[in-house]
């Protein structure tokens, strides 16, 4: 991982993974990682607001401080560490609707493969 | 009462209360009339803490415990409602109706359904999450109950009682995540289902109107559940 990978793609990655393995026990954790994976997918698409990125903050809080076990307390850890130290990155797909890295299909901007 | 189990004392939002050891912070705070709220509990089922609407807060512990899993301990100092606790029981109640198609206009148990009562005493006003609308199916094939997956919250309360109470243990859970689903045998058409015996407990334990009476139009399904405390009763080993 350096420069070339987008910080907010590998932690859809890693939520993509967390939702997948959640068993479905527990609400947090069985909705809230789907609920983080779609707003993840929003954000990397360039279709997210500044509001999707609260929202996103507070379901971290929620799915780490209310699951039910390991899993779930632990999925929202690559958002948290992400927004802590690229918060710029998710700045630049929400504000400017570009992908810094070029990973991203972004909508609009001057991410690599997108069309006009 | 056993002898071997001890009196003890705790707090619960600031109020002193005596209790047996054996018993859980709901059982204690349901005994004292203080209010926890609940969705996956019902007195009579096992218990699975799936729903993480009672969770408490607990001086000492740095995570929030459910009190329906939860032991009472001596000296416990509990907090029932707070900011926090409130903040996180909206949003799971709003996670849910994001998840599924929960509309309760069209509801046959609109009106008598936990998830919709829950909602306006815990004051859920919106929902914040974008609505996922999945398309899944309704079961008709019973000859006189209906199970709709859209309004299916997941709180098991319908594996439980076919297993524990009536022992048939007809329903159970298909695959994993949001993707799960409460099924009949081996996902086999209900009416079709070889160890149901028609009893229609699952119908009236399950909370909203997932799972309903064939004939009942909106409004009209009301649970009756007045056999589960009954069976519980009537099944205590005292002698």
């Amino acid at each position: 991982m350096d420069d070339s990978s987008c910080m907010v793609d590998v932690a859809k990655f890693f939520m993509e993974f967390c939702m997948s393995e959640s068993c479905g026990k527990c609400i947090p954790c069985r909705a809230g990682t789907n609920q983080m994976h779609d707003l993840l997918g929003r954000i990397t698409a360039g279709k997210a607001s500044a509001q999707d990125v609260t929202l996103l903050e507070e379901l971290c809080d929620l799915v780490m401080n209310t699951s039910l076990c390991g899993l779930g307390q632990s999925a929202p850890n690559p958002v948290l560490s992400t927004l802590k130290y690229f918060r710029n990155e998710y700045r630049a797909h929400v504000e400017e609707r570009k992908c810094p890295s070029g990973v991203c299909q972004v909508e609009t901007g001057s991410g690599k493969g997108v069309e006009a | 009462m056993s002898p071997a189990v001890r009196v003890i004392t705790l707090t619960m939002d600031g109020r002193d209360l005596s209790a047996r050891g054996d018993q859980t912070i709901l059982q204690v705070a349901r005994e004292n009339n203080l209010y926890i709220p609940t969705l996956c509990h019902l007195t009579g089922l096992s218990r699975v803490g799936a729903c993480r609407l009672c969770l408490v807060e607990v001086k000492g512990s740095n995570k929030l415990l459910p009190a329906c899993v939860t032991r009472v301990e001596e000296g416990m100092e509990v907090t029932l409602s707070s900011e926090r606790l409130s903040k996180y029981r909206k949003m799971i109640l709003e996670l849910l109706f994001a998840e599924r198609n929960h509309v309760c206009s069209v509801c046959v148990s609109n009106g008598h359904c936990e998830l919709q009562s829950l909602s306006q005493t815990l004051d859920m006003t919106h929902v914040h999450f974008p609505y996922r609308y999945p398309r899944l199916e309704v079961d008709a094939s019973h000859n006189r109950f209906v199970v709709d997956h859209n309004r299916c919250i997941l709180c098991t309360r319908c594996v439980r009682v076919c297993d524990e109470i009536e022992g048939a243990h007809t329903w159970d859970l298909l695959g994993r995540g949001v993707n799960s689903l409460v099924i009949t045998d081996l996902r086999q058409p209900w009416g079709e289902s070889e160890t149901c015996t028609g009893c229609g407990k699952c119908i009236h334990v399950c909370p909203t109107g997932a799972l309903v009476e064939k004939g009942k139009s909106v409004q009209e399904m009301s649970k009756q559940r007045q056999f589960l405390p009954y069976l519980t009763l009537m099944r205590e080993r005292r002698w």
